[in-house]
């Protein structure tokens, strides 16, 4: 059989770099709705305690001048006599940002009834929500370690042990049977948590492994104590 | 996951838009604003029902609620309880915060049980393999019977990996 390690030791270095740059990037994003969020709720709070959204929104440009750019571009529409819900309407239809655009939204419409409260309850809902997400997001992925940790790593290693070290005879079948088992641990990511793209990363970083345990490694290893029973 | 990628948590988000945006509209005003503003396919059928059909909103939102299941027939269904429209659509977000909380709950209690389950279907193949390696141990004591002929491995490995795929994804382990 050709040897094909090179190529696998390169795969397994290449979706490492592509996996840490999806979780980074994941991270930002939930930093950024996070911002996005207490930015909103800040708004609500001073707008209720001010009775004008563009006080609001001139405290909120001072306290946090460095994140909050759409809003001075608000803020500016607002002093060129831009009604202040069509101003936040705009910025919602210009905005790449969905959770950005929804807020937005939300808050022209609370401009229209002059509801700082109605405001304030809804974005509060919304962080309750953002919490219990993190919760979720934090226990899922914990889980989701776990059981890849287990069946990525543990049970091959299990194998691993068994056929170099005790000498069992391991055949095709057995190892299509192993290789199964670390694929689908790490398709489980994108079935059950919807995150496909860390799933497809992880596909080769699995199986590179997979080959470099099995098909480099074991054949060099093999000739253990049952075998030598038997 | 970000907050927003989340079907349920872009439902919540929806549902305070409509909330606040049925204090100072209508509710035929609120789906045509939403109709377009809107990621939610449901509004724009609503929008043309009502403004290219000339249906009456009950019956627009009772046909739709034919069509709808879950979570979007809830909202159809607040919607169209005037008054109390705000109070259904409060209702509704309480109980799908609930339910998010009640299936992670479950998933978290029932997670270690199945990684057990799993483990010990990776884990009968190797003991399949066990017997098949001492074949020459047990035919030499006179006790054949336990030595595993080749059919019976790939008979073994193969429901073992069904099974193992069938629990790995079940419906128990979805995220709430």
């Amino acid at each position: 059989m050709a040897d094909y390690s090179a190529i696998a030791i390169y795969a397994l270095l290449a979706s490492i770099a592509v996996y840490a740059a999806i979780l980074m990037r994941k991270n930002s994003a939930a930093a950024r709705e996070n911002l996005i969020l207490s930015q909103a709720e800040k708004i609500a709070e001073y707008f209720s305690s001010t009775g004008s959204i563009q006080k609001a929104l001139q405290q909120l440009v001072q306290e946090q001048p460095s994140s909050t750019l759409a809003y001075s571009k608000i803020l500016q529409k607002i002093g060129s006599n831009v009604e202040a819900s069509l101003a936040f309407e705009q910025a919602a239809a210009e905005s790449q940002n969905k959770l950005f655009a929804e807020t937005c939204i939300m808050i022209a419409s609370a401009i229209k009834k002059n509801d700082a409260n109605a405001l304030f309850q809804s974005v509060q809902k919304l962080k309750d929500a953002a919490n219990l997400s993190k919760v979720i997001g934090a226990g899922s992925e914990m889980g989701s370690f776990i059981l890849q940790f287990v069946f990525a790593i543990i049970i091959p290693l299990i194998y691993f042990f068994m056929i170099t070290t005790l000498g069992f005879q391991s055949d095709v079948y057995l190892e299509g049977f192993l290789g199964a088992i670390v694929v689908f641990s790490a398709l489980f990511q994108g079935v059950v948590f919807r995150q496909w793209v860390q799933a497809m990363v992880k596909i080769p970083m699995v199986l590179s492994v997979f080959y470099l345990l099995f098909f480099v490694l074991a054949p060099k290893f093999i000739g253990g104590i049952l075998g030598s029973i038997v | 996951m970000p907050f927003y990628e989340d079907s349920g948590n872009r439902l919540i988000v929806l549902i305070e838009q409509l909330k606040l945006s049925i204090l100072s509209r209508s509710v035929e005003e609120t789906i045509k604003y939403f109709a377009s503003k809107s990621g939610f396919p449901f509004l724009n059928q609503l929008d043309y029902k009502i403004t290219s059909q000339g249906k009456k909103l009950s019956d627009a939102l009772q046909e739709q609620s034919g069509v709808e299941s879950g979570r979007i027939k809830k909202v159809l269904e607040a919607l169209g309880a005037g008054n109390f429209a705000s109070q259904k659509l409060d209702e509704l977000r309480d109980g799908i915060l609930k339910e998010k909380k009640e299936n992670f709950a479950w998933v978290s209690a029932s997670i270690v049980t199945k990684i057990g389950w799993l483990a010990f279907f990776a884990i009968i193949p190797m003991a399949i393999y066990f017997l098949s390696t001492m074949a020459g141990i047990f035919q030499s004591i006179g006790m054949s019977e336990l030595v595993v002929s080749e059919s019976i491995k790939v008979i073994v490995i193969l429901v073992c990996a069904i099974l193992f795929i069938v629990l790995l994804f079940s419906k128990r382990l979805k995220n709430g």
